[in-house]
């Protein structure tokens, strides 16, 4: 059986099929090499398109020719690689730096890549000027105040269901693409990835720089972290030994011991595989910590801790405000049709509310001393 | 009198009463006009530009930092073989209209101050070019700027047609909500502001109030006939002008009942702290009001001096009681810094906004002042020899080093929280408007008010305790750098908290029922 690789273009941002770039559709079944060069411009109706950047599967680039070298078959199977293109802007240049996020393998990200307190800026002198995030946007740097040096976030989610995605690369991207050098790929180091192709994190600097009233769009590749291994027997072992030590197994109730050893085990894989770390308890050791903090460290942990509470608070309000909208249980009660009576005091009681909310007004309307003379 | 085309160019925020007044006025000589928003993009104004086939294009320059964006724009159309006249106004403009020809050359001509009457004298003399003799503009005479006359008087108010709205469909918004003005000018003198100097340019003095049945006129036709049901009164300040402008606004709120407006309407207006009694604010509530913005500016004595305030802080406390005894939203504007800030007025400010913004009543914010073309304090800077910069973009340093230094660490800790369009600071203060809002048929959502105003006490609460660690690590000389790792640290934590309030505010706005309203609002 061999090998499966594609190439394909796609419209950036839509993520929609480009079906004017030739996509390859190749069957790999010895060491090879492989070569693509992206057209710089093609036409998309009466659109022009311009080459933007390459998921190579593993990493972007802004280069259009790319060189997959493939000497580790038996480590995948499908291998994927999208050529994206885009329109260009309309207008004089500003001068504004943006910033877009992708995950490789998967598509845009819409969170933004920009890490503010990791990176600087120079802001305007109006309360509005400020170069991040630019008019709100933060995925736009200002740069008409004074140059900019711009980092890309360790980390980026595109939501909660997704996993914590490592950065890959940053890059500057050029309308066209740009034809300086080849893009060298390969499938070297996925030997325990079972067969997927898995992403490269940290390819490139985190860190670009930008002259005052200089213009980019710059692109922050993000992959998904590889996953751990996970030795469930002596995940199991441990957790097992360290129950017996602490007495926990010692009556068959609901949930068991056992039940209880198995979800904390589950629990941990699953952080495991999706590469994040188990997180821990927000106030544990926080007291234990800050004997040995300095005053400026106390002072930053008595901040945090309150504005935690105080954000708890908040969410606790929510939930109340919540639980008094939510739907009480509905009792199915037997269907009764009103006598003309019993309609008459339905009447009445539906009036008499409506009089509360027409009484506090009529305070106002008591104040009618118009002054309208005509 | 040819009629002619008039095509007027806009920053569209909360309704662009300038540009609307001039349509009208416009309108009123026979000329046809068209009001487009201004945008970084010349390209969607170019189409309409050569589609209409205009006369005259005026732009209304408010902001001073936008004149590179307005220039960029009029240099395209120009470009692009654009050759009507082109025309512009506003505050800058006004005070400095030789710059913004220097800056913008392909200008034909700056209205200055009130521009009704001017611009429609320039407009009914295009023909014969006598335009460049019109009082009150400034142009371009091979390079050389011309300024001609002030045009005195002011414009007349009460007879001005309403504003011009017919591009506005009010029904199609969330909440329709549109701005009226009630009146121009301002009596009070304060440093940082041109409002009177900018009306004084006219001849004119203190401010112009309109007749209070023409202003309710505009509102029952805006509310009866457009389907409004939120009017912000854009007057700069609402109730001032002693004894006379107070019975001339309970004349407004009676006329409001006497015509049942009150029934389907709220209002909002702006004030100062030393105005606000509550014989005066319950008919007001009567009539709809239902949030007010005070201009609060500083809670500090001595930076209310420089700031020429003429109140104590007691009178800001004293609002702050009123306003929530009579259970009144509200928002306030503060500048933490002014350019004679010391370490202690900050730090007395700081104490204020702990003090006035604890329950989570009113969002804690701030910004610095700054020296605006026709301001006294531009000009007292000047004269001290303290301005540096370009013209456009004139700035100042502190007295005293330290301050610079606690402004700079101020821009890196609350970016995003106090400063930008779609600033914390902005979205809390809508959502606390939001759940407090009773419109008739739209009851008051206490729950999601109670939740609200928590998150406000914690969006506060961090950046007041941030800001007071940095004033007691730059007071002691802990910290000498905007780069010191103590400082930079503060600032991380300031930044993770706000992300995190952020989050959770993103839920409670989803849970509500127009998010627009927060955009549209509280910018």
């Amino acid at each position: 059986m061999s090998n499966h690789f594609t190439t394909a273009g796609k419209r950036y941002r839509e993520g929609t099929s480009f079906p004017g770039f030739g996509a390859l559709d190749v069957d790999v079944s010895a060491p090879t090499t492989i070569d693509q060069i992206a057209p710089a411009f093609l036409p998309d109706g009466t659109t022009q398109r311009g080459f933007l950047f390459w998921d190579t599967g593993r990493r972007i680039t802004n280069l259009r020719h790319v060189r997959w070298t493939f000497n580790h078959l038996p480590d995948w199977t499908n291998w994927n690689a999208t050529a994206w293109y885009g329109v260009g802007g309309n207008g004089p240049p500003q001068p504004l730096v943006g910033l877009d996020a992708y995950w490789v393998g998967q598509g845009t990200l819409d969170p933004t890549p920009i890490d503010g307190p990791g990176s600087s800026f120079v802001n305007g002198p109006g309360a509005g000027n400020t170069a991040w995030p630019w008019m709100g946007n933060d995925h736009e740097v200002r740069t008409q105040w004074g140059p900019a040096t711009i980092r890309a976030l360790d980390h980026l989610r595109r939501s909660v269901s997704d996993p914590q995605l490592d950065f890959s690369s940053l890059m500057t991207l050029i309308f066209g693409g740009d034809d300086s050098s080849v893009f060298n790929e390969n499938d070297d180091g996925l030997g325990s990835s079972g067969g997927v192709v898995t992403g490269i994190a940290a390819t490139t600097a985190q860190t670009l720089s930008f002259a005052q009233n200089a213009g980019a769009t710059v692109m922050a590749g993000y992959v998904q972290p590889v996953a751990s291994k996970v030795k469930f027997p002596d995940s199991l072992i441990e957790l097992i030994d360290e129950a017996v030590l602490n007495h926990l197994v010692f009556t068959n109730v609901d949930p068991s011991p056992d039940d209880l050893v198995r979800l904390k085990l589950i629990v941990e894989s699953i952080d495991l595989v999706r590469g994040e770390r188990v997180s821990e308890d927000v106030f544990s050791g926080l007291v234990d910590a800050a004997r040995g903090m300095s005053k400026a460290e106390l002072t930053r942990t008595i901040a945090g801790t309150k504005a935690t509470l105080a954000r708890g608070e908040a969410a606790l309000k929510s939930l109340q405000a919540i639980q008094a909208k939510a739907p009480t249980k509905v009792v199915s009660a037997p269907v009764r049709t009103l006598g003309t009576g019993q309609k008459a005091a339905a009447k009445r009681k539906t009036a008499a509310k409506s009089k509360t909310a027409a009484t506090k007004r009529k305070t106002a309307t008591k104040r009618k001393t118009s002054t309208r003379k005509r | 009198m040819r009629s002619r085309r008039v095509l007027l160019v806009g920053y569209e925020d909360q309704d662009n009463l300038g540009i609307r007044y001039l349509s009208s006025r416009l309108l009123a000589d026979g000329h046809e006009t068209r009001i487009v928003a201004f945008g970084n993009d010349p390209g969607p104004l170019l189409a309409t530009i050569e589609e209409w086939e205009p006369d005259v294009v005026g732009f209304s320059l408010i902001f001073q930092y936008m004149v590179p964006e307005f220039g960029a724009v009029i240099r395209a159309l120009r470009g692009a073989g654009v050759d009507a006249h082109f025309t512009i106004g506003g505050h800058y403009a006004s005070f400095s209209p030789e710059e913004l020809l220097r800056q913008i050359p392909e200008l034909d001509s700056v209205v200055r101050f009130e521009g009704e009457e001017t611009l429609a004298e320039v407009v009914a003399t295009l023909d014969t070019g006598a335009w460049r003799d019109v009082d009150g503009i400034a142009w371009l005479d091979g390079g050389a700027a011309v300024v001609n006359p002030p045009r005195l008087g002011g414009s007349p108010i009460d007879e001005l047609p309403e504003p011009d709205r017919r591009d506005v469909d009010y029904r199609a918004q969330d909440l329709p909500t549109a701005s009226v003005l009630a009146s121009r000018g301002c009596p009070w003198k304060c440093s940082f502001c041109s409002i009177i100097t900018f009306y004084e340019a006219n001849g004119t003095k203190g401010r112009r109030r309109r007749d209070p049945l023409k202003v309710v006129d505009e509102l029952e036709g805006l509310v009866r006939g457009r389907g409004v049901r939120l009017v912000l009164f854009q007057d700069d300040d609402f109730l001032a002008g002693g004894p006379a402008a107070r019975r001339w606004a309970v004349q407004v709120a009676d006329e409001i009942v006497a015509r049942g407006l009150h029934e389907e309407m709220r209002f909002k207006l702006s004030c100062r702290s030393d105005e606000l009694r509550p014989e005066l604010l319950e008919p007001l509530i009567e009539a709809g009001l239902c949030h007010v913005y005070l201009g609060v500016e500083s809670g500090d004595p001595d930076s209310l001096v420089s700031l020429n305030k003429l109140l104590e802080v007691d009178a800001h406390i004293n609002a702050g009681k009123i306003l929530r005894e009579l259970d009144l939203t509200f928002d306030f504007g503060f500048m933490l810094l002014e350019p004679w800030s010391t370490m202690g007025s900050a730090r007395g400010n700081a104490m204020f906004l702990r003090d006035f913004t604890a329950d989570g009543w009113v969002v804690a914010g701030f910004c610095r002042t700054l020296p605006y073309v026709g301001t006294p304090m531009e000009q007292r800077l000047r004269e001290e020899g303290r301005l540096v910069g370009p013209a456009l973009d004139a700035e100042y340093r502190f007295l005293d080093p330290r301050v610079d230094l606690l402004w700079d660490f101020c821009l890196m800790a609350f970016e995003g929280r106090n400063y930008g369009r779609n600033a914390t600071w902005n979205l809390l203060r809508g959502l606390l408007f939001d759940t407090h809002l009773d419109l008739p048929g739209r009851e008051r959502d206490l729950g999601r008010h109670t939740a609200a105003r928590a998150l406000v006490r914690a969006s506060n609460g961090v950046m007041i305790d941030v800001l007071e660690a940095a004033l007691d690590l730059i007071e002691d000389g802990d910290a000498t750098t905007v780069d010191d790792p103590e400082l930079l640290e503060l600032a991380r934590l300031a930044r993770r908290e706000d992300t995190l309030i952020r989050r959770e505010l993103a839920t409670m706005m989803l849970e509500g029922r127009r998010e627009s309203m927060y955009e549209a609002l509280f910018r």
